[in-house]
């Protein structure tokens, strides 16, 4: 809903935040491989129903991008709010590249220099904001999640 | 004993790994069926319910964040209303003028019309009674599309390849239609091209969309001029959209010698940044591709 309704009016430089996309690598590197994969499959599978590029480019996109976040899974400390900030930019990058490729493999016209130039790295930074807002929301859902499991 | 941990240790890794390539190869799977079915045609119907679910749900929230920009556009200052507000009385006057004369190009036309007994499948677009008012709800939710939502659907007479307009110019056409919304491919899309001409010269191009919301205008001719500052218009090729809507204005051509064909850069007249309400042309019914090749009566 925030994707498609809300986001359009946070716009800056004509691109505007991926939200979606941010839950996604949070979520990947503070929950197992599993866990993550699913959600991250659901949220291009969204994705991918409300946008007009071919069906599966975002579901694809998005399970790449997370199981690339899910490698610092366990290997920092899940309070350190420093490394997702830091990697958002290069995942959003990562996601852009992964997507327009297979846009462009299935018949869709994509015009590199300047995608990467004007919007990518422009919505990196606007995906960066939101990861700093954001990011302590993800860290309280998964204090939550594991403290039901460990009570289990 | 550290011996026998490592290799129960080394099966449990492989034991995940496994379990994640299974995860991986069963989503890849999944992927790979959705777009087989995208593409057979039977994921419209996924999408089209999708979107039936969510729409007054985006129709909140959208109302909720144009309430939101009104407040914020509430804080200009008194001078800079008033100076805006001089700058649009000397452009309506303009425009009323233009207006006047364009009108008397249009009678003159369809008395010339008449004459030559000239016979068109949609004589005129009367906006008011064949358009239906749509509400923008929300846009493709990436960077790379230009797609928008609308209030309007199949309940209220919007039908697959409608054209979109505004009040400024054309928007795009209709891609996707439920029964109380659809979804709009705007001409700014790089997937979207438009057969136009020039008003001026009457050059004739096709408009593509371009990254970042601009258009180009193609396909024009070496050894025919065409400046910026010339309006382009729809041509109505191709029957897809209707002729003599607004496209934008040309602000920068493309020559080259060696190049078989000039490219100019338009502006659109529409603000696609401030979409809020669209007219989608009802009683336009854009000719499907088969029907222009079909034989002309009398012949075999």
């Amino acid at each position: 809903m925030a994707q498609v309704s809300l986001s359009p009016h946070l716009q800056w430089q004509s691109v505007h935040p991926n939200f979606l996309l941010v839950a996604v690598v949070a979520w990947s590197m503070l929950n197992p491989f599993p866990r993550m994969v699913s959600w991250a499959f659901l949220a291009g599978l969204l994705l991918d129903l409300f946008s007009a590029a071919p069906f599966g480019v975002f579901s694809a996109s998005m399970v790449a991008v997370a199981t690339a976040a899910n490698f610092w899974f366990d290997r920092f400390a899940p309070t350190a709010i420093l490394l997702p900030v830091a990697l958002i930019l290069p995942y959003s990058i990562g996601f852009d590249v992964v997507s327009l490729l297979l846009q462009q493999l299935l018949g869709r016209p994509v015009q590199w220099s300047g995608t990467l130039l004007q919007l990518t790295f422009s919505a990196g930074l606007l995906n960066l904001v939101v990861m700093m807002l954001f990011y302590p929301l993800f860290q309280w859902a998964r204090q939550i999640t594991r403290r039901d499991e460990i009570e289990i | 004993m550290a011996g026998f941990a490592g290799f129960v240790f080394a099966d449990e890794l492989m034991e995940n790994q496994n379990r994640q390539g299974l995860l991986l190869a069963i989503f890849a799977a999944l992927i790979i069926l959705g777009f087989a079915l995208d593409r057979l045609g039977y994921m419209t119907g996924v999408r089209v319910a999708l979107q039936t679910i969510f729409q007054p749900a985006e129709s909140a929230v959208s109302d909720a964040a144009q309430r939101a920009e009104k407040l914020s556009e509430q804080q200009q200052t008194v001078a800079q209303l008033i100076e805006e507000n001089n700058t649009l009385k000397t452009e309506a006057n303009r425009l009323l003028i233009e207006n006047i004369q364009l009108k008397e190009l249009e009678g003159e036309n369809e008395r010339l019309r008449q004459l030559l007994n000239y016979t068109r499948n949609n004589p005129g677009i009367n906006f008011e009674a064949a358009s239906v008012v749509g509400q923008v709800i929300g846009s493709d939710p990436n960077n790379f599309l230009y797609t928008i939502f609308i209030d309007v659907g199949a309940n209220d007479g919007v039908a697959k390849d409608m054209p979109v307009v505004t009040h400024r110019g054309l928007v795009g056409r209709v891609i996707q239609v439920g029964p109380n919304s659809s979804q709009v491919l705007l001409i700014i899309d790089p997937a979207s091209s438009v057969n136009a001409l020039v008003q001026n010269s009457r050059v004739q191009g096709i408009i593509n969309g371009e990254l970042g919301g601009t258009l180009v205008m193609e396909r024009i001719p070496q050894g025919k001029t065409v400046s910026p500052g010339d309006l382009v218009l729809t041509s109505g090729l191709g029957g897809n959209f209707p002729d003599k809507l607004v496209i934008g204005q040309i602000t920068e051509v493309f020559q080259r010698d060696l190049d078989l064909f000039q490219t100019a850069r338009v502006r659109s007249t529409v603000d696609f940044g401030d979409l809020n309400t669209v007219l989608v042309i009802t009683s336009f019914q854009p000719n499907p591709f088969k029907q222009e090749l079909q034989p002309a009566e009398g012949q075999n």
